[in-house]
């Protein structure tokens, strides 16, 4: 399902997070948002699910309109593995995963539902996690049930803001792989410009609250956009063991 | 062999909790049956259980031998006061379990926001001014109304932008209370000497003064807003993770928070009206139920609720019996089981840390 976004513009008192931000992210494809702290990565994805009104602007989901839907609508079109990380308070990890399947009062849990939990936590590499308390886990562990949560919303679009953060390389990168092999449409904030190159369909970069650049990640990541956002020298090479385009950067002499 | 797939092994996890569920709440309702008995039985003048029956049987016309006696203790005197006790625990423990995961602090008790002290000033001020000089109010309208001021203030300083934060609500709900409590003290200093042993039953809570009259207005609260309360365990586990989870999986933040907000404050001011300022049962039950039950909300609010009476009716048993024929104020006791259990959760709870 497509996402659009027109014009969005946030303000914090006088300061103005996002000005007139407009993204397309395609069905299925998967868009990488990068840009350095404080560009406003977070709070457009915050945008985009609808934890925060924009000032001005529009967010489509389908034909959907997220701000004028009920919370329940929005969550029935969207999954979120938010940046911050939940406080647990002894839940268990099927009972965190189970939050995505809001019930009204009258309703319960169905086989379906049951279905859709399993089915998530699977795919997740996380079904052996079932039983643990979710504050017992390691940070991929958890970052893996947070996925397996959003996608048991069985929702056709995807949000993850930051989800690499804390995680050392070897879980970094199995978080990706996992993303990576989805069919959903995937928004992503990532801090790792390397990730965004080699994982991403897309790539948009942010900076000061302005679309910087957007397209084709080797496009959008180009040295000059590199250096105009984050101040940084980058070259795009082969990578050493994988053969594919490979972005480091360095300080300027 | 069989290796179970995630959805069976889920299935087979729900299976657990439902045997659980109904193992634990048939255990707390089996254990409040017991301890309402005793609580008619046991007093100063002892009424053997079958005596209860005789009595109850008269009540409901069907004849029997039932005295005066027995019939004015039994009926008059501790049935309403045991009735009363179970609704008031139910009442504070249910509104303790659902400020802790409205304000996602463990510290959280039906009183941080303030209303207990609000209640205590209006009913103090009842009683030291006399209530013609406050429009002829009783003590729970005085209670209940300076418990609905309190929180209207309160409500109105954690108001930023539109939305309130959980942290704000909580240092004014303190603030607040603090200033409550200031008011009470300077009155408690005017009263006549004859007053301050009420003001104290007041202030420290007690179940001395239940009378089947005041029961329908608790009673009722309970139930409505109960069962709403225990219709929300599913988004209060989402919500109890954090604001951006609940959000995610489709709660609707704004109106959830004020819902339980209110839902709190109207259990506390209605409890505290008709049985003072009755302390640690909001904070204690609902932490004691989550290492009986878990943390999950759909277990975790009716356990807390029928917990709150089982601690509520024992206590005031043990307050009303310990020194007899003296009584004393319920909070002592709460207190006194309460603060040691207290602090060796926060023991158990450091040692989780580490």
């Amino acid at each position: 399902m497509r996402v659009v976004i027109r014009d969005v513009t946030v303000a914090f008192g006088r300061t103005e997070v996002l000005r007139e931000v407009d993204l397309d992210v395609p069905d299925g494809s998967m868009t990488a948002i990068v840009g350095p702290n404080g560009s406003g990565k977070s709070t457009l994805l915050r945008v985009i699910y609808g934890g925060l009104r924009p000032d001005r602007g529009t967010v489509h989901i389908g034909d959907t309109d997220v701000l004028a839907a009920s919370p329940r609508r929005v969550a029935a079109l969207r999954g979120v593995v938010p940046q911050q990380q939940p406080a647990a308070g002894g839940l268990r990890v099927a009972d965190v995963v189970a939050t995505a399947r809001q019930h009204r009062w009258y309703e319960r849990e169905t086989a379906a539902d049951v279905d859709a939990i399993g089915s998530a936590m699977k795919r997740c590499g996380a079904a052996h996690l079932l039983h643990r308390r979710f504050d017992s886990l390691s940070g991929g562990e958890r970052q893996r049930v947070l996925l397996a949560r959003a996608l048991a919303q069985g929702a056709p679009v995807l949000l993850l803001d930051e989800p690499t953060n804390h995680l050392d390389p070897g879980a970094q990168l199995e978080l990706l792989a996992i993303v990576r092999s989805l069919e959903t449409t995937r928004i992503i904030v990532l801090h790792d410009l390397d990730h965004a190159l080699t994982h991403a369909d897309q790539v948009t970069v942010l900076h000061e609250g302005r679309v910087l650049a957007s397209g084709e990640p080797e496009q959008a990541l180009s040295p000059g956009t590199v250096r105009a956002a984050f101040g940084l020298h980058s070259a795009i090479a082969p990578h050493p063991l994988t053969g594919r385009p490979h972005l480091t950067c360095a300080l300027p002499e | 062999m069989h290796t179970l797939t995630a959805s069976e092994s889920l299935a087979r996890l729900r299976r657990g909790d439902r045997r659980r569920r109904v193992a634990a709440l048939t255990a707390l309702g089996a254990a409040l049956l017991v301890l309402a008995v005793l609580g008619v039985a046991v007093g100063s003048v002892p009424v053997a259980p079958d005596r209860i029956w005789a009595v109850l049987a008269a009540k409901a016309g069907l004849g029997s031998d039932a005295t005066t006696l027995e019939s004015t203790i039994v009926w008059t005197l501790r049935l309403p006061r045991v009735a009363m006790a179970v609704v008031v625990g139910a009442t504070l423990s249910l509104a303790g379990a659902a400020l802790q995961a409205l304000v996602r602090n463990p510290l959280a008790d039906p009183y941080v926001l303030g209303v207990s002290s609000g209640a205590s000033l209006g009913a103090v001020a009842v009683m030291t001014l006399g209530a013609a000089s406050l429009g002829g109010l009783s003590v729970p309208g005085a209670a209940f109304l300076a418990a609905a001021v309190v929180l209207a203030v309160v409500y109105a300083f954690a108001q930023r932008a539109g939305s309130f934060t959980d942290a704000r609500l909580v240092l004014a709900g303190v603030a607040l209370g603090y200033v409550a409590m200031a008011a009470t003290s300077f009155l408690q200093l005017l009263a006549e000497p004859a007053e301050l042993r009420g003001i104290m039953f007041w202030t420290m809570g007690s179940l001395a003064g239940a009378r089947w009259e005041a029961l329908p207005i608790p009673v009722v609260t309970l139930i409505a807003v109960g069962a709403w309360l225990l219709a929300q365990g599913h988004p209060l586990n989402a919500l109890a993770l954090g604001d951006d989870d609940a959000i995610a999986v489709g709660v609707d933040l704004k109106r959830m928070r004020l819902g339980l907000l209110a839902a709190s404050a109207v259990l506390t001011a209605v409890a505290v009206s008709v049985a003072g300022g009755i302390g640690f049962i909001g904070l204690i039950v609902p932490h004691i139920m989550r290492l009986a039950v878990g943390a999950d909300h759909r277990i975790l609010l009716p356990a807390s609720a029928l917990g709150g009476a089982v601690m509520l009716v024992g206590v005031d048993l043990i307050a009303r019996t310990v020194g007899s024929p003296n009584e004393y104020p319920v909070t002592i006791f709460t207190a006194l089981i309460g603060g040691p259990f207290f602090l060796w959760l926060m023991r158990a709870r450091d040692k989780e840390a580490m």
